[in-house]
């Protein structure tokens, strides 16, 4: 009888342990296929088609008289007549209006910008000079050279003609053209043009806003978890605080942005698209998950050791200061980092105070127009140029990179610092 | 001799339960008193009514009054924390902070800016293990972390770091009932040595340890004060015959 029984039980026990290794496998897989696809989807946009044109500048034309580069003049030069006519020296056979219109639009809408920008960079002292440099082909040139689009659908259907892949090919043998490193997703921000849209500007937006995130949750929240751990005295208003904050807990993410919206933008009257505001938002959303974090670790602390500074004649305050904060900063750390992983994914809140603006120039200050990372995420996919798809599958393993070593950092902080008491 | 402490009609209650009930005890300045009776009536309640540390404990409220030299320290014009200073108190589990020894001992006078430059606060470290006997021990590893001790030699520290501060009187709650016969030797040594100059209050357990190190003893039961009076007239001849049975180890 009992034998019958103890195998049942040990069968059950089988079977569950089954069902864990089986749902958690379950998780892992979809994980791995999630991050994989994104992968497969992501990795080339780490290159970028690029070509090689021989330029000569004169560089007399475009500085004062003192010598110093003139910007008027820089602006007004016909930088892309230079980068043009370049190009027609490797196809002398296209003269005709409408195709000379077709063989530009292989090249990227702003390389005679991005020339400008190399010749400014170079410093080049006065007269003539020639140039070798490496400029964008459009982002169909870039898609077709890695194969991303398919030419088997009917030519008309395509972004990219016969005859153009004809250009681009001859580029290639001739050793004009060539996939590089793509540079540019790394140090640019936004741009209307794939090629020449980067990530660096939503990093930045990001870090700022996260700055102000934390500069302005963390005291706040450290200072109203002491006050309700040690000061407040048990009652009906510290119990509906309390129910408050894990209701706030729980409140969708874009009622904060809606918040921030009616307060922020309109009452206070500050900037929009404004990291400044990004972070308030974000910094209210993440309050109560580093309130209840930072009560836990507080709570954690044994009292004896409040009780032994109070002993002395530590007042209260002394007595959190110097003895229990200390000894909680890692558990609050520990909830703080992941209240940043939180509020470094979120979208909706940030869309709502014009966080989602198109944004070309890299952000410098709390108050300067800046997007984050998901919310460029966001944009990239919904263009329509494929070449865009790509920038964001790439953009998001990044954002996935950062999210896992903060969570990472969290876990790691957490066993250095774990006390047994 | 003079009264350090007076204590009139205590009564304590946590929430609805009365822990002490109408208690009356009078302190001898400079001397050893003994806290016995059964767990449970009281003793360590009593004990933080004479520094204010129930405060600290929501919903405990207190009735009566508490003179320590004539003045009341539930008065309007008493801080407690400047109280803590004067009634210093060592627990029942030794709590050093998880920091240095010389921190440990030098905090107490930090917070009360009792020395004035850092050689200052040396000497108030120095003499103040050089009390609690525990100079030879630890003089060498002033830096290392006081949790790193031994139970006893933590509980020592505890004493100094008590000390550092110069408080007029002592609580102690069983500061011996986590340690062995050695550590607890060295203790009661030791608070024969600096009962000169402290008044010592000191909760225990152990019959024999009131024996040995008090001169006043007082027994409680269930939250009521039996009696007090000497030590030696206690464990010889008791008035009251429930403090008869409890010494005599008939229960508790
Ligand atoms: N913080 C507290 N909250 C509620 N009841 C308490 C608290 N501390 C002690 N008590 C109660 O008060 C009574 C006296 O406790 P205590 O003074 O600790 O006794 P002793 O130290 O003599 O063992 C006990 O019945 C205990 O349950
Ligand atoms: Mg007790």
């Amino acid at each position: 009888m009992i034998r019958k029984s103890i195998q049942s039980r040990r069968a059950r026990e089988t079977r569950l342990k089954i069902y864990g290794i089986t749902s958690i496998c379950f998780a892992l897989i979809m994980l791995a296929t999630l991050l994989i696809s994104i992968g497969l989807n992501g990795y080339s946009a780490l290159q970028q088609a690029y070509f090689k044109v021989d330029i000569s500048v004169n560089m007399d034309k475009l500085v004062d008289d003192s010598g110093t580069i003139n910007k008027n003049k820089m602006n007004l030069f016909n930088w892309d007549g230079l980068v043009k006519s370049a190009l027609r020296e490797f196809f002398p056979e296209v003269k005709e209006r409408n195709e000379k219109k077709e063989l530009f639009a292989i090249i990227s809408a702003n390389a005679g910008y991005d020339l400008k920008e190399i010749v400014k960079k170079k410093a080049l002292g006065s007269g003539s000079h020639t140039l070798s440099v490496w400029l964008h082909l459009s982002d169909d040139a870039d898609q077709y050279l890695k194969g991303r689009l398919s030419i088997d659908i009917p030519e008309e259907d395509r972004r990219i003609n016969n005859k153009q892949i004809a250009w681009v090919n001859s580029l290639v043998e001739r050793d004009i053209a060539k996939l590089k490193f793509n540079k540019t997703f790394f140090t640019s921000a936004d741009s209307r043009e794939p090629e020449s849209a980067g990530i660096l500007g939503s990093v930045v937006g990001s870090a700022l806003t996260l700055f102000v995130t934390v500069m302005f949750a963390l005291p706040l929240a450290v200072m109203a978890s002491i006050y309700l751990e040690y000061f407040a005295k048990p009652g009906r208003i510290t119990d509906f605080i309390e129910v408050n904050i894990n209701n706030l807990a729980a409140v969708p993410s874009i009622v904060f942005g809606l918040l921030g919206l009616s307060v922020f933008l309109s009452t206070f009257g500050l900037p929009r698209s404004a990291p400044l505001v990004g972070g308030l938002v974000l910094g209210l959303m993440t309050l109560p998950t580093i309130i209840i974090a930072s009560r836990a670790s507080i709570r954690s602390i044994p009292p004896s050791i409040r009780e032994a500074a109070l002993g002395l004649g530590a007042s209260k305050m002394q007595a959190a200061m110097h003895h229990v904060l200390p000894l909680a900063a890692p558990g609050i750390l520990t909830g703080t980092i992941i209240g940043m992983a939180q509020a470094l994914g979120e979208t909706a809140p940030l869309l709502m105070i014009g966080m989602v603006a198109f944004i070309i120039d890299i952000p410098t200050t709390f108050t300067s127009s800046a997007t984050a990372m998901p919310v460029q995420i966001y944009m990239w996919s919904d263009s329509a140029e494929r070449a865009f798809y790509e920038r964001s599958s790439l953009a998001i393993l990044f954002l996935v990179a950062f999210l896992i070593s903060m969570n990472l950092l969290a876990v790691v902080l957490r066993k250095k610092f774990e006390k047994k008491w | 001799m003079a009264i350090k402490i007076r204590a009139k009609n205590v009564e304590v209650s946590y929430g609805d339960k009365k822990a002490i009930k109408d208690i009356s005890l009078n302190i001898k300045k400079n001397t050893i008193t003994a806290l016995i009776g059964p767990s449970g009536c009281g003793k360590s309640t009593f004990l933080r009514c004479l520094n204010r540390m129930n405060d600290v404990i929501e919903n405990c409220s207190i009735k009566g009054s508490v003179l320590l030299d004539e003045q009341d320290i539930y008065g309007p014009d008493i801080d407690p924390v400047e109280l803590r200073a004067r009634v210093g108190m060592v627990f029942q589990k030794a709590n050093p902070f998880p920091k240095s020894i010389f921190d440990n001992i030098a905090y107490g006078p930090r917070i009360h800016g009792l020395a004035s430059s850092d050689n200052e606060l040396k000497d108030i470290v120095h003499n103040s293990l050089e009390k609690a006997g525990l100079i030879d021990e630890v003089k060498d590893r002033l830096n290392d972390q006081a949790t790193g001790l031994s139970g006893g030699q933590q509980q020592r520290i505890c004493i100094a770091r008590a000390i550092a501060v110069s408080p007029e009187v002592i609580l102690m709650d069983e500061p011996c009932s986590a340690l062995d016969p050695i550590a607890t030797a060295k203790i009661e040594e030791l608070m024969n040595e600096i009962s000169e100059t402290y008044t010592i209050i000191i909760v225990t357990h152990s019959m024999q340890q009131a024996a040995r190190v008090s001169k006043k003893t007082a027994f409680f039961h269930l939250g009521d004060l039996i009696e007090y009076n000497d030590t030696d007239k206690i464990f010889t001849q008791p008035d009251n015959e429930k403090t008869q049975d409890y010494i005599t180890g008939r229960f508790g």
